[in-house]
């Protein structure tokens, strides 16, 4: 008897341990501030002006094997295509490069130019005018999905005329799985869920700058302008095929007032947010022709039916044209389940 | 031992029975104790800091203008009040009046004869917001909120005012008051933000309550005539563990352990960046700077904050490991080659590429148990980027959240 008691405490000690492992597994959510084993970069751009430098990072104390997909949604296309490549970083080894340059793998690079250290392996250049998305997912030496939740990263999208930098970190989506397989399933059970809602905070469209409008070269003329990039969850990497979607949004200026609307959105959409037919009023200031809202200060929530990661640029004007740029992360709530299909 | 034996019998059919659920209700509570609620940079949540604030409307510290949009959003339909902190983390002189005429200094040297530039205490200011369901709110650090109203129509629809006279093109004055926020100007101001979701009411209690409902973020201005320099970083936001709308019963904030009533802070701080004075190009060379705030903090009371030791592990692309410590107390904003050399002695940094070779690293970082007393040791992090370009000196910036990994084990405390 005295077995059996000590075996139902144990039993219920082990019930206790396993769901507080489970929730200790609960706790590894997806999101921009945590390792994981899907990184996904929404936006990416190499213009004549701009660049950008993707930095990922190994986070783990073993090789970690990655396969990486270069996606790009041309408007009107109807396509939303991927060029894929290879990295193999080292325990906790971070890489880094430019996506106009890609990375060579050369040991002949010397000390402190772009390309010291460990190449993580042959990474191509982007084509000139490229602007879509990065997505990472850890592997296994023979290219199976692997969930290691060790990766994470940030872009940094430079401005070469004038100098200027903004930044952000990937969205990275972790497994809860080690039983993984093609196509990568974000429904709680292999990786975790996608966002079913993202939180913007914005300026409308037009609206005057409080501090440049305080310290600069202003007058009243100050401008505020938001670009939207938002990459879906459900993407087919293999085909390339787009998948259609609305998202719908609920804007809040500072008087509670609500305007709502949407815009179709494939696989990757970026949008100027008060300058398009389908932003015009809830996105813009009054100060412009067809603007609705009038405050500075705005939010929006975002909802697509199969989830969806985003980052903001905000860009700040004097009457100059001197302009200031600035990236952040949505921030997000809910969930959604998606698929991601691999080659 | 005993207890079991007697378990034999007609008495152990009842005993099973309420111990079976009260075992099965205390591993329920400890489970759901840790369910889901985390610090994050994204997610909702009940308790917010922002790291970083900074003013400096005369552009004392560097020569150009410097202040903070402050940011804050509540994601309910349901209205709720917000107790909020400023933490003056601003350097001042033992002797003389500093930079600003108010004793602001970043070295000795800005101090007069004799004078020492530290920070010796770490004043809080508290204010309260009431928010309506779903309201956006957002103010300039350095004005604060000292108006009732927003103009709207007229040419500087959305600006603060009190009356009609406030707003410019003949716009009008609509009603719209969240409440009073302290000016940060005059002055030099550097130090963080620290909000509590609260019963607020008719009575404005300042007693948290279990939602979790606000995000934010801050921009942190460099402007003048020629200079336009934006950065933007999220709030950090620390999950209540309930969010079922009840009144906690204290102002004391647990964070993390066995009886939390919030997320716990992370055991450890990953940041990538770039080495310092790495070259991304001809026209652009890399410094990053940390900013560190504690988990634990006495507010309004601190006259003797304690101090937490950081451990750095730093590798590069080479995967070469190598380690830095420092100590700070309640704010410290830092040149990461200035963590373990002086001012002067950076190209020796293991946070410098001339030490290490490579463009970029990564930095784990991880307080130590100091055992002299504290609360706890958890820390937060923000990170700013400046390139610089060699030829002309001009300077851009980006602000970005640093990454978190587990959970510690100890908890932190938030007193008010």
């Amino acid at each position: 008897m005295r077995a059996l008691c000590r075996s139902w405490l144990l039993g219920i000690g082990a019930l206790c341990l396993i769901g507080s492992a489970a929730d200790s597994q609960a706790q590894t959510r997806s999101g921009t501030d945590r390792p994981g084993s899907i990184l996904m970069f929404p936006k990416v751009v190499r213009t004549a002006q701009r660049d950008t430098i993707i930095q990922i990072t190994n986070t783990g104390n073993s090789i970690n094997w990655v396969h990486c997909f270069y996606l790009s949604a041309p408007d009107g296309s109807g396509y939303c295509g991927a060029v894929d490549f290879e990295l193999v970083l080292t325990r906790q080894q971070p890489t880094q490069w430019r996506v106009s340059q890609g990375r060579r793998v050369d040991p002949t690079d010397s000390f402190g130019s772009a390309g010291a250290g460990f190449d993580p392996g042959l990474v191509p250049p982007v084509p000139p005018g490229f602007q879509g998305a990065l997505v990472c997912v850890e592997v296994d030496v023979n290219g199976d999905p692997r969930g290691q939740n060790r990766l994470k990263g940030e872009a940094t999208i430079l401005d070469d005329e004038n100098g200027d930098v903004s930044k952000y970190s990937a969205f990275a989506v972790a497994a809860v799985s080690q039983n993984l397989s093609n196509p990568l399933a974000l429904d709680g059970n292999e990786y975790e869920t996608c966002p079913g809602t993202l939180t913007l905070n914005f300026s409308p469209r037009g609206s005057l700058d409080p501090v440049i409008e305080g310290f600069g070269n202003a007058s009243l003329n100050s401008f505020i302008s938001t670009n939207l990039t938002l990459l879906s969850c459900n993407l087919d990497l293999a085909a390339g095929v787009q998948s259609n979607g609305t998202v719908s949004y609920v804007v809040y200026d500072e008087f509670e007032s609500p305007f709502s609307g949407s815009f179709p959105h494939q696989c990757w959409t970026t949008i100027d947010l008060g300058n398009t037919p389908q932003t015009t009023g809830q996105f813009r200031s009054t100060l412009l022709t067809g603007g609705a809202i009038g405050t500075i200060f705005a939010q929006a929530q975002l909802t697509l039916s199969n989830g969806l990661v985003g980052v903001a640029e905000s860009f700040h004007a004097d009457q100059a044209g001197v302009v200031g740029s600035a990236a952040s992360n949505l921030h997000t709530g809910g969930s959604r389940s998606a698929t991601i299909r691999l080659p | 031992m005993w207890r079991c034996k007697r378990s034999e019998g007609d008495m152990k059919n009842a005993r099973m029975a309420i111990r079976l659920p009260v075992a099965l209700l205390a591993c329920g509570l400890l489970a759901s104790t840790a369910v889901g609620q985390k610090v994050s940079t994204e997610e909702a949540a009940g308790y917010l800091v922002f790291p970083k604030v900074v003013v400096d409307v005369s552009g004392d510290l560097n020569g150009v203008p410097m202040d903070t949009v402050i940011r804050i959003t509540n994601t309910s339909p349901d209205a709720t009040s917000v107790h909020c902190f400023y933490v003056d983390g601003t350097p001042r002189c033992t002797i003389g009046s500093g930079l600003d005429g108010f004793g602001a200094c970043r070295t000795n040297d800005d101090c007069a004869e004799g004078g020492i530039c530290t920070l010796s205490s770490c004043q809080a200011t508290n204010f309260d917001l009431n928010l309506t369901a779903n309201q956006p709110v957002g103010w300039r650090a350095s004005e604060g909120v000292v108006t009732t109203g927003l103009c709207v129509e007229g040419t500087s629809p959305g600006f603060p005012c009190t009356t009609d006279s406030d707003c410019a093109g003949g716009g009008a004055c609509q009603a719209q008051d969240i409440g009073r926020v302290p000016p940060l100007a005059p002055g030099i101001f550097q130090g963080e933000l620290k909000c509590v979701q609260v019963e607020g009411g008719v009575q404005q209690s300042v007693t948290p309550v279990n939602r979790n409902d606000l995000v934010g973020n801050a921009s942190i201005y460099r402007v003048n005539n020629t200079i336009v320099d934006v950065q933007t970083y999220n709030a950090v936001g620390v999950q209540a563990v309930s969010s079922d709308g009840s009144t906690q019963n204290d102002t004391t904030l647990v964070l993390g352990g066995g009886n939390r009533e919030y997320a716990g802070c992370s055991a450890q701080v990953i940041v990538d960046h770039f080495f310092d004075n790495a070259r991304l190009s001809t026209t652009r060379e890399v410094t990053s700077e940390i900013t560190l705030v504690p988990c634990s903090e006495r507010l309004e009371v601190d006259d003797n904050p304690a101090v937490h030791t950081l451990q750095f592990v730093v590798f590069n692309e080479f995967e070469q490991r190598m380690s830095a410590s420092t100590r700070f107390r309640c704010f410290r904003e830092v040149q990461l080659s200035q963590l373990d050399r002086r001012p002067g002695q950076e190209a020796f940094s293991v946070f410098n590429v001339g030490v290490q070779g490579t463009l970029a690293g990564q930095t784990v970082i991880r307080p130590v148990l100091s055992g002299d007393g504290n609360p706890g040791n958890g820390i937060l992090a923000i990170v700013e980027e400046f390139h610089r370009n060699p030829n002309s000196n001009a300077v851009r910036s980006a602000a970005f959240n640093v990454h978190l990994r587990g959970e510690k084990s100890q908890t932190d405390i938030v007193a008010y």
